[in-house]
């Protein structure tokens, strides 16, 4: 059951954040005022918090070591991105981020 | 347009002071005070920090231990030329001016650190900045930047709508705080609070009861953690971050000139005492 409410979380929160990811690379905050933009980027950063904190549930509740391990990684992925990330190939990383994510919501669908 | 400044007398200077300005600020925000300081007799040099130039996606690039090679360079420079050097500084500068106490030890004559910013741990900042080290982490950090906002860092009105135009018009400092600039302070910081105890020179602290940005903590626990035998920890009760231009600043100058002439005499008379 618990299982179960931590799994719907966890996609819950991988698909608005894809969502809201996807939308900052459209551009849509740079029409935003400068405070709107900065909130619209904490709510990401709350929903990443959120992201790493269930995947990393996940991989605690679940069972198999081979989903254990790659729930892990998917909860480290942001901050392996977020090391290796430069100023210049911001673009190509978001992108890289969004796909991590949608990755990891497949995931969790197939198992 | 460059906003360094190098305000030097002839002869007779009683030594040289090595300002630091703060986080996307510029030598712009020291000039009241470096002015200060060269009319009772000092040397005065303030150079932007890197990343701080004419372009502004340089915060997005440059990393604190620019800034550490950049401050350590700087103060090299005036050892080799002057007998006293001092070094002060706000905010950022704060804890670049313990940086190179930390390094080159008793070498350094004098610390003055106001606003020192250990921490992002001020009343101004949001009620969601528990997620910044979740921001600062991950690919987020480049997207945000937090807007400057009310009060400006500053308590006196007439003063921060002064400051409000000036950040408009961009030409003395950036009007938000790249999240980028924010992760490489605090990586800063935590090298600096981790060495705090190499820190022997004499040392001046001034910071607000009231600072909007970093809370009264940061000052705390270098005033606990330095080994400085010679330290002077002061509060201020009607100042928020920016106590160069704040309601106390005429008090700031002062005894920041204080400390600096307190310390020449302190360093002249040892010199007597061992020529004896």
């Amino acid at each position: 059951m618990y299982l179960k409410i931590m799994e719907f979380s966890f996609l819950g929160v991988a698909l608005i954040l894809t969502f809201l990811l996807f939308i900052r690379e459209l551009g849509v905050t740079k029409k935003m005022s400068p405070m709107r933009a900065s909130d619209f980027v904490s709510s990401m950063a709350g929903l990443m918090f959120g992201y790493v904190i269930l995947a990393f549930l996940l991989a605690l509740f679940l069972k198999g070591i081979q989903v254990k391990f790659t729930m892990v990684l998917f909860g480290f992925m942001p901050f392996i991105i977020g090391k290796i990330v430069t100023y210049k190939k911001v673009h190509f990383y978001s992108i890289i981020q969004i796909v991590c994510i949608i990755v990891s919501i497949v995931y969790v669908i197939s198992l | 347009m460059s906003l360094d400044f190098i305000l030097k007398h002839d002869n007779n200077s009683k030594g040289a002071v090595l300002l630091f300005h703060g986080l996307t600020g510029s030598p712009f925000e020291l000039k009241k005070y470096g002015q200060f300081l060269y009319n009772n007799g000092y040397d005065v040099f303030a150079e932007c920090l890197p990343g701080h130039g004419e372009k502004f996606e340089e915060i997005y690039t440059v990393k604190y231990e620019d800034w550490l090679e950049f401050a350590y360079s700087r103060f090299e420079k005036l050892k080799s030329e002057y007998k006293e050097v001092f070094v002060s500084g706000l905010c950022l500068g704060a804890v670049l001016a313990l940086a190179v106490g930390i390094k080159y030890k008793n070498e350094v004559s004098g610390i003055i650190a106001l606003s020192t910013t250990l921490y992002l741990d001020g009343w101004r900042l949001p009620w969601y900045k528990c997620f910044m080290p979740v921001a600062l982490a991950t690919i987020l950090r480049f997207y945000y930047n937090y807007p400057e906002c009310e009060p400006h860092g500053v308590k006196n009105i007439k003063t921060r709508n002064a400051v409000k135009k000036l950040l408009a018009k961009g030409d003395v400092g950036m009007n938000d705080f790249p999240m980028t600039g924010f992760k490489e302070l605090l990586e800063l910081s935590a090298v600096v609070r981790k060495n705090l105890q190499k820190v022997v020179s004499p040392i001046l602290l001034i910071h607000s009861k009231e600072d909007d940005l970093t809370s009264i903590r940061s000052s705390e626990i270098v005033n606990k953690k330095i080994s400085s035998k010679d330290k002077e920890y002061i509060i201020l009760y009607d100042s928020y971050h920016m106590v160069l231009y704040d309601n106390e600043k005429e008090f700031v100058f002062n005894k920041a000139v204080e400390f600096l002439n307190n310390h020449i005499k302190i360093n002249e008379k040892t010199e007597e005492l061992i020529c004896i």
